[in-house]
């Protein structure tokens, strides 16, 4: 063997095969010094006039192409210089005897290697046995010759295994030659194209990727299919397709999706953000499967149950932008994510009172309560927590002695405790009392008709107030039910 | 431009498709986005003259489709005064990157040849179109006469 060892030998063929063949078309393994592996012989060549036939007149299938035919291989310590290489064909579609006849050709031309490389001579052997055989057998009974085999008992079966390796080969083919691309008209090797799944069309990656790139920049998801179709892509192949960045912004377009549709609710958890799924549509309640959250989809703070929903002044505003601007059909939309249509009317009519408490009404210093004051001077109390405040300036005041805060020369609020205090026409016909308090002491800046009426009281007036401190006039309003406000007089 | 070399094939493709109701095409050499169509229609009413239309291709075509605008007057229900046109195998929604100008150039013809009178941009033209053929078709011709360039020989 011209000095070289038998070793020596072998990997040689098997450098010469890896740098002459596709890689996908050849495979080996270097296992304590044997080396064996599996050779893909695939060929282009049209076959002609070949038939499988079957005592079915029905089954006739043309043979278009080979299937592929794979040549396992195993190399002894002592090949090539004292034995041959170990062969054994797989190619469920052939018949035995095409099989057998391909078999001994190789062993004989491995009786004595003449310092030829058996290797790369197997494709031919193959291509040349198979030309002969079929030259020869033009029509070939599958059940005759595959009858001993329990997977070609149903000629069905066997078709669609035949079909299937053709197209196989066809593929392997068609990555190894070149095609133009129907969409931007170049021509590009094999390798650049993208089968569809599904529908199985053809076009090239830069074209799909292109294609799915303009509908997310154009936010148009529903435009996200094939190009040649409308089959939609599967969520690996969009992954396989676009970059990192592209299928980030996907998946989120896809979430906003649900969202807006309803489906999913984005968790409130400023560190969690994960879409969430709505368990309990009619009770408003979602859980997150990241952090475990559990929270009304209306409101997004912690589940409340039965007890109302509290909203930011910013939420209130987006709720109500989103209502008034939206159509019948959209509404019905948006309340999928307020648990319903009755609900989301609810609550927008409990955002209008509560933007009318907003515009009218100022929360008790102490505990928040919104407060509105119809009438009476600026001393106020809050009838939910008890406490004192200025009207004017917010600060809590002294439970003892909450007019003293009016009395604080040099301080922001001195001798203002009525400023700007009109009577209400109501009140003045149903409660005289108060009627009579208020048009006193009216400081009448305003240019209304009421009578102008001369303040009689100096501050010195304070002191028959001290004595019936429950008459101050606030009203505390309830916010809980969201619709009947309660006024209490105390 | 990615569709550059697919708008050439499909100029070319154009010219030589042998239609000779849409392969009279013309493009500014330096401008491939922007083609010009002679049509000739074969029907009546308007086959007395030629009508051209101007093809607008967008930078990201074919991911986006063409626009079409009749640069020749034409009196059809489907096309409105300044010339445009309702195509649905163009409407965004609709538009598959695979279609060709030539496909939409066959469609532009079967609209121009039957009209369809259930989406009109001219009412008024649908509605003499539906109810008083011969009116629609005496007028559609003198306005052909009137407005429309000359048949190529």
């Amino acid at each position: 063997m011209n000095g070289r060892s038998d070793r020596e030998w072998q990997l040689e063929e098997i450098d010469l095969m890896t740098g002459m063949v596709e890689e996908d078309e050849f495979e080996y393994k270097d296992e304590d010094g044997i080396i064996s592996g599996k050779i893909t012989c695939v060929f282009d060549q049209e076959v002609d006039d070949v038939y499988l036939v079957g005592k079915n007149p029905e089954f006739e299938e043309r043979i278009i192409k080979y299937p592929p035919v794979y040549v396992h291989f195993v190399l002894p310590s002592r090949y090539p210089s004292e034995e041959g290489p170990l062969i054994r064909i797989e190619a469920s579609w052939m018949p035995v005897k095409l099989k057998k006849v391909i078999e001994d050709q190789i062993e004989q031309d491995c009786i004595s290697p003449n310092g030829s490389f058996l290797l790369f001579g197997f494709r031919m052997v193959v291509q040349d046995s198979m030309d002969d055989f079929f030259e020869k057998n033009h029509r070939f009974d599958v059940e005759e010759t595959f009858g001993v085999f329990e997977e070609h008992q149903n000629p069905q079966i066997f078709r669609r295994k035949i079909v299937e390796m053709a197209n196989d080969t066809d593929m392997r083919i068609f990555k190894k030659k070149g095609a133009e691309c129907e969409i931007c008209a170049s021509y590009k090797k094999g390798e650049e194209f993208v089968r569809f799944p599904g529908c199985q069309h053809i076009f090239c990656r830069d074209c799909f990727k292109m294609h799915f790139e303009h509908k997310i920049d154009s936010q148009e998801l529903n435009g996200l299919t094939c190009i040649g179709c409308r089959n939609e892509p599967t969520e690996e192949f969009l992954a396989s397709i676009l970059s990192e960045e592209y299928f980030e912004r996907y998946k989120s377009l896809q979430v906003d999706l649900a969202v807006h549709k309803g489906d999913l609710s984005i968790c409130p958890r400023p560190a969690c953000q994960n879409p969430a799924k709505i368990t309990n549509r009619a009770k408003r309640l979602a859980e997150c499967s990241n952090c475990g959250m559990c929270f009304c989809i209306s409101c997004k703070r912690a589940y409340h149950a039965i007890e109302p929903c509290k909203f930011r002044k910013d939420e209130k505003e987006n709720v109500m932008k989103e209502w008034e601007e939206s159509s019948h059909e959209q509404r019905l939309i948006m309340s999928k994510r307020y648990g319903g249509l009755k609900q989301l009317q609810n609550l927008v009519e409990m955002f209008q009172n509560s933007n009318w408490f907003e515009e009218n009404s100022k929360p008790c210093p102490k505990c928040r309560v919104p407060i509105e004051k119809i009438e009476g001077c600026h001393k106020m109390h809050c009838t939910k927590c008890d406490c004192y405040f200025c009207w004017l300036c917010g600060k809590v005041l002294d439970k003892e002695n909450p007019y003293g805060h009016f009395n604080v020369s040099g301080g922001e609020c001195e001798g203002r405790l009525f400023e700007g205090v009109v009577p209400l026409e109501d009140f003045e016909e149903d409660e005289e009392e108060f009627q009579f308090v208020f048009d006193d002491f009216l400081d009448d800046e305003d240019d209304d008709d009421d009578v102008p009426v001369e303040g009689m009281y100096g501050p010195d007036y304070l002191r028959y107030w001290d004595e019936f401190p429950s008459e101050d006039d606030s009203v505390a309003l309830k916010l809980t039910d969201g619709q009947d406000r309660e006024s209490q007089f105390v | 431009m990615a569709g550059s070399r697919r708008l050439q094939k499909e100029l070319g493709d154009l010219k030589s498709c042998g239609v000779r109701a849409y392969e009279n095409v013309e493009c500014d050499e330096t401008n491939l986005l922007n083609w010009s169509i002679l049509l000739v229609p074969d029907k009546e009413p308007y086959n007395k003259g030629a009508f051209r239309v101007n093809i607008k291709f967008p930078v990201d075509y074919p991911f986006k489709p063409p626009q079409i605008i009749f640069a020749t007057k034409i009196y059809h229900p489907n096309i409105d005064e300044e010339g445009k046109v309702c195509l649905p195998i163009i409407a965004p929604e609709n538009w598959k990157p695979a279609t060709r100008t030539e496909q939409v150039m066959m469609a532009l013809m079967s609209l121009i040849n039957e009209p369809e009178p259930s989406h009109p941009t001219r009412a008024e033209i649908a509605e003499e179109w539906v109810k008083d053929r011969k009116k629609f078709n005496k007028v559609a011709e003198e306005y052909t006469k009137k407005h429309a360039e000359k048949r190529p020989e």
